[in-house]
């Protein structure tokens, strides 16, 4: 699959994510939600994070658009860079509520909510929130050209008879359309970058093979690149290029999706593959990773994964310090001590 | 796993219906037929899985079997050694005795326990339901069985809120199995739960199963899951079943174009990039206004003028696999090649 080439050349780059890290100061404590993540995205490209609950794959994308609440979380360290036109932005510099970065959010980054069902205000029409939007994004505009604009984009992503269902409410979609509705807003200004968390989870399997069609038809047409948050392994082979695993907060592993399926390197990346179900493929007895995801508030020294892991190496994994991170191949990265050498 | 093929559970025909009302008199204007019409049987050690999308009645259903609700007609019949109870039929006081061959578990860990009891209580409690055993026994039992499921001994007297999704659900599971039932309704039993520990409630109840000769009926939206634990699978639609069969003629040899649809909208592992899903238009019908003839030929590719006028029956087409469809013969559908 030549689509699965990660050697990114840097004109392509859109944003790159330098050792993020995103705290969470709480009274009890702090929460190292996001500890230290790089992740590169690619113009027409699909870079799949995946991870359980708690590992930091929403506040990654948070992150981004600066949509952290503050107090209590901070990005305290690190750089989130985002490519437009030649020049290089550095968001984290940003303040959140200033022009520059309310002109990102939505012209250069869409994001879709996890909950079609509670991403829509319940009192204003699909319409009206479509055209906010708009307005709000392209000062030239007036309301009649952001109506026909919002009816055009509800069409593109498959909204039936748009010119009316564009006055419909929130709770007259179904939890489908719903997510549909969220995409076209998503999209109203092109942005180069969609961040997806979740797109399908509340949906049914049906449901989601069409929302996967579409965002895929969406790309072929626009070539956004697109950030695809998932816990769900299937959807996220099926739809990335490249696929960055994170386990309580930080990246353990980075590449291309074929290098991360068939050659996965970190134990946690493999227990996972060993863990769950698949419809095709040999019916294997599942390995389950022993123990439970330990809580964010106190966090093992040394590497988060030490304490369930099979691999577990006494003195070295549990050494407080940071893992290093391994280039193990070319553009295949796995922050493992098993890959070190001495 | 013991499957000598002697039933169970036998379901014939039936319904659940629900009312719907309307104005300030509460009229009936209308029923939700949540579930019309299901027949099937459940084989002692055997896992049947069904499967199917939110809405489409299958938690109705296995309410219904139990009894959870008072279903609008049909027959449930439960095989107890041999004698055959009709389950739908019994008193209150008789069904008390029965329901300890029946059980629950169900999809919430977090909203299934009680949280004012402690995790050996929640357990203790469904014997004191039935009157089994001394105070001592039921204590001795109930530990052993929390042990079982692989909690420890220091975690019996805390209350559940101290415990995670997969562990509450490993206590939801030792209080379904307290009382010894033989049949088990296992509703999305994993559903809240993350990948790693799904695996681990998956195999616990694979094992169990194995010591105590159970029968589940598996109910999970998720066909992968699905898969791993069945031995025949049952696929539900807007309160129809539309086909069951062995598990792996089900899901390599579909007859009902429902089924096809539902493999090739799962994603896939062992297939990566794959760009040939058949996108159902649409969403189902409502349960309340149902199409008339088939309840899939609103979305059907292949449906026909028989289709649309006469509702298909349940019906077998070769050994052991039941389709709900006109055409089963004449189509050629893919399954998933594993």
């Amino acid at each position: 699959m030549s689509k699965n080439n990660v050697r990114h050349n840097t004109e392509d780059l859109i944003l790159e994510i330098k050792n993020l890290k995103t705290h969470f100061m709480l009274d009890t404590g702090t929460i190292h939600a996001v500890d230290g993540v790089n992740l590169t995205i690619s113009r027409g490209k699909t870079l799949g994070v995946i991870g359980e609950s708690g590992c930091g794959k929403s506040v990654t994308a948070h992150s981004i658009l600066r949509l952290i609440p503050s107090p209590p979380g901070k990005i305290v360290d690190g750089e989130i860079l985002l490519h437009r036109d030649g020049e290089v932005i550095d968001i984290t510099k940003l303040k959140p509520t200033e022009e520059m970065m309310r002109n990102i959010r939505g012209n250069d980054i869409g994001m879709i909510f996890q909950e079609p069902m509670t991403s829509f205000g319940p009192l204003h029409t699909i319409g009206d929130q479509i055209m906010e939007t708009i307005l709000i994004h392209n000062d030239a505009a007036n309301k009649n050209e952001a109506r026909d604009q919002a009816i055009d984009l509800l069409r593109q992503v498959g909204i039936p008879n748009p010119e009316q269902r564009i006055d419909a409410y929130p709770h007259e979609f179904s939890g489908g359309m719903r997510q549909r509705a969220m995409i076209a807003m998503a999209l109203c200004c092109s942005p180069t970058l969609l961040i997806a968390d979740e797109p399908t989870t509340s949906l049914d399997v049906t449901i989601e093979a069409q929302i996967l069609e579409l965002l895929t038809g969406l790309q072929a047409q626009t070539g956004m690149a697109i950030m695809l948050i998932s816990h769900n392994l299937a959807v996220v082979s099926e739809m990335a290029d490249d696929i960055a695993v994170m386990y309580l907060g930080k990246r353990v592993e980075f590449g291309s999706t074929d290098a991360i399926f068939d050659n996965p390197l970190h134990p946690y990346t493999q227990g996972l593959w060993q863990s769950i179900p698949s419809v095709d493929g040999p019916l294997e007895k599942l390995v389950p990773i022993p123990g439970i995801v330990p809580s964010p508030r106190d966090l093992p020294p040394g590497c988060v994964f030490a304490s369930r892991c099979s691999e577990f190496m006494p003195g070295i994994c549990d050494a407080p310090k940071p893992v290093p991170i391994i280039e193990a191949e070319p553009d295949h990265f796995v922050a493992c001590y098993l890959y070190s050498n001495g | 796993m013991n499957k000598n093929g002697k039933p169970i559970i036998e379901v014939r025909d039936l319904r659940q219906f629900f009312p719907i009302q309307e104005g300030f008199l509460r009229r009936t204007i209308g029923y939700v037929k949540a579930v019309n019409g299901v027949s099937l049987t459940i084989n002692e050690g055997e896992t049947l899985g069904l499967v199917g999308e939110s809405g489409c009645g299958k938690s109705t259903l296995g309410c219904a079997i139990l009894r959870l609700y008072e279903p609008t007609g049909g027959e449930v019949i439960l095989h107890d050694g041999d004698e055959k109870l009709s389950v739908l039929e019994l008193s209150h006081r008789e069904m008390r005795q029965v329901r300890a061959n029946m059980q629950m578990i169900f999809q919430d860990p977090f909203a299934s326990l009680n949280e004012r009891m402690t995790v050996l209580e929640n357990v203790i409690e469904p014997l004191v339901c039935n009157n089994i055993g001394t105070s001592q026994e039921r204590e001795a039992k109930a530990e052993n069985l929390l042990m079982q499921v692989g909690l420890q001994k220091e975690h019996l007297r805390r209350y559940p809120h101290s415990f995670s999704g997969g562990q509450r659900q490993r206590i939801g599971i030792a209080r379904a199995l307290s009382i010894e039932p033989k049949f088990v309704v296992a509703d999305e039993p994993v559903f809240a739960l993350d990948v790693s520990v799904q695996a681990q409630i998956l195999n616990l109840m694979q094992e169990l199963q194995a010591e105590f000769g159970l029968s589940y009926l598996f109910i999970s939206h998720d066909m992968a899951v699905i898969r791993y634990v069945s031995d025949r699978i049952a696929v539900m639609y807007v309160g129809k079943l539309v086909e069951y069969a062995e598990r792996d003629e089900l899901l390599q040899h579909p007859t009902h174009p429902y089924t096809e649809a539902l493999h090739s909208a799962v994603p896939r592992l062992a297939q990566r990039g794959r760009r040939d899903r058949i996108i159902l238009e649409g969403a189902p019908p409502d349960p309340g206004d149902l199409p008339p003839g088939c309840v899939f030929q609103t979305r059907c590719k292949y449906a026909e003028a028989k289709c649309r006028a006469e509702e298909p029956e349940l019906r077998e087409i070769s050994d052991g696999h039941f389709v709900a469809c006109h055409l089963a013969e004449d189509l050629n559908l893919v399954g998933i090649q594993s």
